[in-house]
């Protein structure tokens, strides 16, 4: 302890002098279109509008879960805080409105097993200002189930549709034609692919033809 | 440097500062004089991650205020040994084209420090210890798989005169350096880790107790 400290600030300087890396970061490419393929408009919310309220159905339940689900999977997308969303209970705060369609759909938990084609289906709606630049809340989801379906069959489509549903109302308009991802047009997986994911990342970094209202 | 530790629980920041006060006060000359300081500055950080989503995106702490709490125990010759516990508090930021606040950030920094006086108001010190990171919101951040304890090593420079028979005050500048990366970065592709570099500057006042020492 009696030696010159010098050593020892020489010894941190030396390593701080090496010490210039960085990560390398992945490449992220889009996998399908951003646009709405009826109107070619682009949208993503902006960082002063999140997060993003959605209010579900009095009668969607299970819808509600996978709701909850789906924001936080679409949320954990992102590494810079680009999304965020919120369940509301007053649908007049909402800036998405999730229905079910014919009511309550039939209890159970989804499964691994992929989903039966017409068991449901999902729509998403918005509605812009005169001048198309900007949205006017709130977007409106649909999913609507097929009684003549088996209950496992109903609850397995309702998981995909929701959370593909909730895909369109942060901005992916587009449809992937790859069956992995989770926006291919019939739903099979129950989250965001690599490759959804980075076409939402590459999305959120791409400036809009639509923007949300400019003030709540 | 070392390797980063995850999953951090609350109760470990507190049983570092208790290792680092008991270093300070149970060290052999356990009779000589302890001093208790308190510190008020700031620290600047640079880039945590450097990313590329159609534009380059820099992510880091906004420059943030910062208290320190230090114990200092008198060893042989010049040297001194301290126990300290730093907090500061700010905005993570995600620089690109536009600004964008990611979450609030706060970082518990508990350091082990060896300071040697070079003149009778200088000293310089080789620091060792660790950087807790606590984001506000972890969904859709890159903490959002758990939030990282690195391993810091560093310097500082402290400028001190008595302010009073007991309270000595002082000027004081800290370096220290750490590797960062996260499990949601390296889920998502990102290889290697970055080299974070800190720099704070503060003022601190320190009160004596005990018997003061023959060789400072």
């Amino acid at each position: 302890m009696r030696r010159h400290p010098a050593s020892l600030l020489v010894l941190a300087a030396a390593c701080a002098a090496a010490a210039c890396e960085t990560a390398a970061a992945p490449e992220r490419e889009l996998a399908y279109p951003l646009e709405d393929p009826q109107s070619g408009l682009t949208f993503h919310w902006t960082p002063d509008y999140l997060p993003v309220r959605y209010w579900v159905a009095d009668d969607a339940g299970q819808v509600h879960t996978f709701v909850r689900e789906g924001l936080r999977t679409w949320a954990a997308t992102f590494l810079h805080g680009e999304f965020r969303a919120v369940l509301v209970t007053n649908s007049a705060e909402a800036d998405v409105l999730v229905f079910v369609e014919p009511g309550t759909p039939p209890p159970g938990n989804p499964t691994d097993d992929p989903p039966v084609l017409g068991a449901c289906q999902g729509k998403t709606g918005y509605d812009l200002e005169p001048d198309e630049d900007r949205l006017v809340p709130p977007f409106r989801v649909t999913v609507a189930w097929d009684s003549r379906y088996a209950d496992a069959d109903v609850v397995n489509c309702l998981e995909r549709v929701t959370i593909h549903e909730i895909g369109h109302t942060i901005g992916l308009f587009g449809h992937s034609g790859n069956e992995l991802d989770l926006m291919h047009g019939n739903p099979r997986v129950r989250s965001p692919s690599p490759a959804d994911q980075a076409t939402a990342e590459v999305l959120y970094h791409t400036p809009p033809t639509i923007t949300p209202p400019a003030a709540r | 440097m070392g390797r980063s530790l995850h999953h951090a629980s609350a109760a470990r920041p507190a049983a570092l500062v208790a290792a680092a006060l008991a270093c300070g006060l149970v060290a052999p000359a356990a009779r000589a004089q302890v001093s208790l300081g308190l510190g008020l500055g700031a620290v600047a950080s640079s880039n945590l991650v450097t990313d590329s989503i159609v534009e380059a995106i820099r992510v880091r702490p906004r420059i943030a205020p910062q208290l320190t709490i230090r114990v200092e125990k008198p060893l042989s010759g010049r040297y001194r040994l301290a126990g300290e516990i730093s907090v500061s508090h700010s905005a993570l930021m995600a620089y690109g084209d536009t600004s964008t606040r990611v979450t609030g950030l706060t970082l518990w920094a508990p350091v082990i420090a060896i300071e040697a006086a070079a003149t009778s108001w200088l000293g310089a010190e080789a620091r060792l210890g660790a950087v807790i990171y606590k984001p506000g919101q972890r969904d859709g951040t890159l903490f959002s798989d758990g939030v990282p304890v690195m391993p810091t090593l560093g310097l500082g420079l402290r400028a001190e005169r008595r302010v009073t028979s007991g309270i000595r005050g002082s000027l004081q500048v800290r370096y220290d350096l750490h590797r960062f990366t996260t499990t949601r970065l390296k889920a998502r592709g990102f290889t290697g880790e970055t080299v974070v570099h800190r720099i704070a500057l503060g003022v601190a006042f320190h009160r004596s107790f005990g018997r003061a020492p023959a060789s400072r």
